[in-house]
């Protein structure tokens, strides 16, 4: 198994060091400001978070852009679709759009002498969605939520019992340590998917480890039940519930503490984040429970 | 033996003790990464015109200058057994600081070539002085057990000091900022040298405590593991030193990396470096008090490799750089900054630290300093694009990432693994 996860990592780092230049074509602008010079022919997806994108007069762009924030100001030429769900579309007179532009919240204004194969103005977007559901419905779903998370709970600790304790323990004992290495792996783990997913030849490797990330963080909502289970121990008074149960009554008790946590102002999200990776790092220095972790002062060096 | 004062007090002292060391390591790291690495490029190149090359070269012999004078001094520190008088380090101290202090007010006075040669090699040879001193007073006030988290502030104050500074590089400006806080250690260096006080007199003593005196990789004998493990963990520094300066070295040239990061005008991107590097020296700090040193540097070469993988890919685009890539960094540059602050005093008792601070810091921090100094120049000289450049460092990066974990994994295969050891 070892060497099977380190032929792994070296395949994954191996191939992402190479760079894969030429082998991808997508381009994703979350910010700063980027141009497209007269005579300059960009042919890649682009995706627009932020930031500003300029085709000047003379420049090309070959490709569909997809917009859900920043300002594109075309003046030269787009052989594609652009589809703006957000942001803010500006159209030079000598500007072609050769595709359609689709706008559903952007801000679109356009010059006279713009060219635009298709215009599709103001998607109607389904603004009852947006309203906040009644608060019985609002709490009949965080019911069935904490339901399900306890019974996850519930059934992850009748099968896995003890690594879910060391990784409990690990998380009482050295919380300090374990939000040290959980931030520090969460940073690199997001970079490092970011990355793989550009080179597109590791995509589904991103996506698998994304799903296992992802997994690892729900993961921590049991371990912070875990840990929690002795409080949950004590309302059952002279009956002796098994670990199984009281985790599972935990992990629904932290679950919502950690819903209600997310609601505070300003400090709700990044306590949040404290909490979601301090769990994290208590499964990594456990290996996901494989073996317990106990910090020790007087090391070798080396 | 106890050198403390009797009860609490004692430890309020020994508290006091810390911070106030803390603060006058922070300042020195400061006046070196401001006013030495950034304020004197600034006046070889704009004040006096020189060209890039020629600031790189002085400043490499700027380096050797130091390291040179911090073998010696160390070696005759050491020797003489001053590594273990606390009053005359602090006297030492002193006068390394004031020659700095008046190297510093005279700074703007130089405008030849010449002039900026003979004021480095003064330089030089008073930061050379500084570092064993300094160093060796870790012994005098911190704690075995708190070296991790010591150097963790060190490290945060200085990285979050210098990105709240103004974004102006000049020589003026960082000459001006260092002679505010200049005689504020003057006065504090000059009341640890002379002045009679149960505290400072407690101060003194410290080392005399095994809590204090004997590093945590020192064996409970008291000998310590010199040279060959000593040897291995400088030649780790090194590559750490090594890959940051080369990298660093070519980002400096590049102003839209420098302007979108550490030179940004905008004062929350600024805050943001700064908090990044706080959070890397409290992980750093984590790191060095609670798991094995081989987690550590694998971190370190890690986020070094995936740094400049970042840029690498992002110079081959066009745009301006994300965020991210200074960020983490500042990260790696931050967990490193640590270890250098906390290990030389954990493998060195008050008599040897002399010496093996000065082998440590010379030979990793500025032995790396110059050489990647000199092999970055032969490369912009050899015409080879940033790209190139960022490419070959991130090849180092990920190979001494790669034999890390080779290392790891067959040292592991060979031994059985301690279970009382914390290591991921």
């Amino acid at each position: 198994m070892k060497r099977i996860a380190l032929l792994f990592l070296f395949a994954a780092i191996a191939v992402t060091a190479c760079g894969a230049k030429d082998h991808y074509s997508g381009t994703l602008i979350t910010d700063g400001d980027h141009r497209i010079e007269a005579g300059q022919t960009l042919e890649t997806v682009t995706v627009m978070l932020g930031g500003r994108l300029v085709i000047e007069d003379g420049g090309r762009l070959i490709g569909s852009i997809l917009m859900l924030g920043g300002d594109l100001t075309v003046n030269g030429t787009v052989i594609g679709d652009v589809s703006a769900a957000a942001g803010a579309v500006r159209l030079g007179p000598d500007s072609t759009i050769d595709g359609t532009l689709l706008s559903a919240d952007a801000e679109v204004s356009q010059s006279d002498g713009a060219v635009v194969d298709n215009f599709v103005d103001r998607v109607e977007t389904d603004l009852d969605a947006n309203r906040p559901a009644p608060w019985w419905q609002q709490a009949l779903t965080l019911a069935i939520q904490l339901a399900i998370r306890a019974a996850i709970a519930y059934g992850l600790l009748l099968l896995l019992p003890r690594p879910l304790d060391r990784a409990a323990e690990t998380l009482r004992r050295y919380p300090h340590i374990a939000a040290a290495v959980g931030v520090l792996a969460a940073i690199v783990i997001l970079v490092l998917l970011v990355q793989m997913a550009f080179t597109v030849v590791l995509i589904p490797v991103s996506v698998g480890l994304g799903v296992l990330f992802v997994g690892a963080l729900w993961l921590t909502n049991v371990v912070y039940g875990t840990a929690l289970a002795p409080l949950a121990h004590k309302l059952f008074r002279d009956k002796r519930p098994s670990l199984a149960t009281s985790g599972a009554l935990a992990t629904a008790g932290f679950a919502l503490v950690f819903e209600l946590l997310g609601r505070l102002p300003l400090a709700g999200a990044p306590l949040q984040l404290l909490v979601v990776t301090t769990g994290l790092g208590a499964l990594i220095l456990t290996r996901f429970g494989l073996r317990a972790y106990v910090a020790a002062p007087d090391r070798d060096l080396l | 033996m106890d050198a403390r004062l009797p009860g609490k007090k004692g430890w309020l002292v020994t508290g006091f003790g810390l911070l106030l060391f803390s603060g006058m390591m922070a300042a020195g790291y400061l006046y070196n990464v401001t006013f030495i690495q950034l304020g004197l490029t600034d006046l070889g190149e704009r004040v006096l015109s020189l060209s890039p090359t020629a600031v790189a070269t002085r400043m490499a012999g700027f380096a050797v200058v130091t390291c040179t004078v911090a073998l010696v001094f160390g070696w005759w520190m050491t020797r003489s057994g001053r590594g273990a008088d606390f009053r005359w380090k602090a006297k030492a101290a002193l006068a390394v600081l004031s020659v700095q202090a008046l190297l510093t007010a005279c700074v703007l006075a130089v405008d030849s070539a010449g002039e900026m040669s003979a004021w480095l090699l003064a330089a030089g040879a008073a930061m050379g002085a500084a570092v064993p001193v300094t160093f060796a007073l870790t012994v005098d006030f911190v704690p075995v057990a708190a070296r991790g988290w010591t150097a963790g502030l060190i490290t945060a104050t200085a990285y979050l000091s210098a990105n709240l500074l103004p974004a102006d590089w000049r020589i003026e400006v960082l000459a001006k900022d260092m002679l505010i806080l200049m005689p504020l250690g003057l006065l504090l260096t000059a009341g640890l040298a002379f002045v009679r006080h149960p505290w400072i007199d407690q101060w003194a003593n410290q080392h005399r405590d095994p809590s204090f005196g004997r590093g945590r990789y020192l064996p409970s004998a008291g000998h310590s593991r010199f040279p060959l493990r000593l040897l291995a963990v400088i030649a780790i520094m090194f590559a750490a030193f090594f890959i940051d300066s080369l990298g660093f070295l070519r980002l400096l040239d590049s102003p839209t990396h420098m302007l979108s990061a550490w030179q940004s005008n905008e004062p929350g991107v600024r805050l943001a470096l700064g908090g990044v590097h706080v959070l890397g020296a409290a992980i750093g700090a984590v790191f060095y008090s609670y798991l094995d040193d081989k987690t550590l540097y694998l971190s370190i070469f890690g986020l070094f490799g995936l740094t400049h993988l970042l840029y690498t890919m992002a110079a081959r685009s066009t745009g301006t750089p994300a965020l991210a890539m200074p960020m983490l960094y500042a990260l790696a540059v931050s967990m490193y900054t640590v270890v250098t602050f906390a290990l030389w005093a954990d493998v060195s008792t008050p008599k040897t630290i002399g010496v093996r601070a000065a082998v440590g810091v010379a030979l990793s921090g500025w032995t790396a300093t110059f050489l990647s100094t000199a092999l970055a120049l032969r490369w912009i000289e050899a015409g080879l694009p940033l790209t190139r450049h960022l490419q070959w460092v991130d090849a180092g990066a990920v190979l001494l990432f790669l034999s890390m974990i080779l290392v790891i994994y067959f040292a592991r295969s060979a031994s059985p693994v301690n279970p009382k050891r914390g290591h991921i």
